[in-house]
């Protein structure tokens, strides 16, 4: 069983992770903040009692859940407000196109390779993160930024190892592409 | 960079570039504003008094659990009746208690005195105090 102090260590090592994970989903940093806020509350709830090892595997599934529940918690209120809501993407994300997002932004500098430092491109990657369908954008964070095994990002989003593989393919495709629209070279 | 250039063509990222990217999004949540840290070490200390509150609660549950159990064993029992004889008792204890506490003084007295081996004429004796007084100045 795990100690207060345990999950308090736990917390301070990933809570600024978790925050921007959240950021990348729902691009708004307050309720980002919120989703973060009710993973730790679900985690100290729920499985506080469990040893400490099982904290990572069940924060991350608990904060893709709260994720979750924030869009369709959306979905059914943007259903009584407008048809065409922000968040409408998400039916058909597989067909959502980043690069038609980021195409006006594009326009602004003249030459992006030679002007774009580091904060810019820090900026960039994040929008472009943001910006992946969301399937897209939790396999490739939990898989290249968590660095959590195929199996591990499976079981966090309750789908198989082929699916996370595709999602992850699909995102590093989306990104490169990206990237290369935007001139940016690593 | 000629690598990035053939993954770029082929939209692929080489395990270099994610590893950039990695070290991009790392120093990305470095730099949260203070503001936004404040807001979760607040969440972070909220979680943690939960859990707290909840081990204290799973402590206290037996001794709980006891006490509910012992009321149980009260109500359907005769226990009640054992109860109002012992407050009945404690009441009755405390009366008789004061009495006895009020009229300690002089049975004491009286009964040393009696328990004596001098007879209590020997205290009205001046020869008697006299020599006593000879003797404890010995």
């Amino acid at each position: 069983m795990a100690t207060s102090k345990e999950l308090s260590d736990f917390l301070a090592q990933v809570e600024r992770r978790a925050f921007k994970q959240a950021a990348y989903a729902v691009r708004d940093d307050h309720t980002a903040l919120d989703i973060v806020q009710d993973a730790m509350m679900r985690l100290a709830e729920k499985y506080g009692t469990r040893p400490a090892t099982e904290f990572p595997m069940l924060f991350q599934r608990i904060l893709q859940n709260a994720i979750l529940d924030h869009f369709r918690r959306n979905k059914v209120r943007n259903l009584w407000t407008t048809l065409f809501s922000s968040f409408s993407s998400a039916d058909d994300e597989e067909d959502y196109d980043p690069l038609e997002t980021l195409a006006g932004e594009g326009d602004k500098a003249d030459d992006p390779v030679a002007t774009l430092d580091r904060a810019q491109t820090m900026k960039l990657i994040e929008t472009a993160i943001s910006r992946l369908p969301s399937r897209q954008r939790e396999a490739f964070v939990l898989r290249y930024w968590q660095e959590l095994d195929v199996a591990e990002t499976a079981n966090i989003m309750g789908c198989s190892q082929g699916s996370v593989k595709t999602h992850c393919s699909r995102a590093v495709h989306t990104l490169s592409a990206l990237l290369q629209a935007k001139g940016v070279q690593l | 960079m000629n690598r990035a250039v053939n993954s770029h063509a082929t939209n692929e990222l080489t395990p270099q570039q994610l590893a950039k990217i990695k070290q991009l999004l790392d120093d990305s949540a470095i730099e949260i504003d203070n503001k936004t840290l404040r807001d979760l070490e607040r969440s972070r200390k909220q979680a943690v008094a939960v859990m707290e509150n909840r081990t204290l609660v799973a402590e206290l549950q037996p001794a709980a659990t006891g006490w509910r159990y012992a009321l149980q064993l009260s109500q359907h029992g005769n226990y009640r009746l054992w109860l109002m004889a012992l407050v009945l008792l404690a009441v009755l204890s405390a009366v008789l208690g004061s009495k006895i506490t009020r009229n300690n003084g002089p049975i004491d007295t009286d009964t040393l005195v009696l328990a004596s081996e001098l007879p209590p004429e020997a205290y009205t004796d001046k020869e008697f105090v006299a020599w006593l007084d000879h003797t404890s100045r010995l």
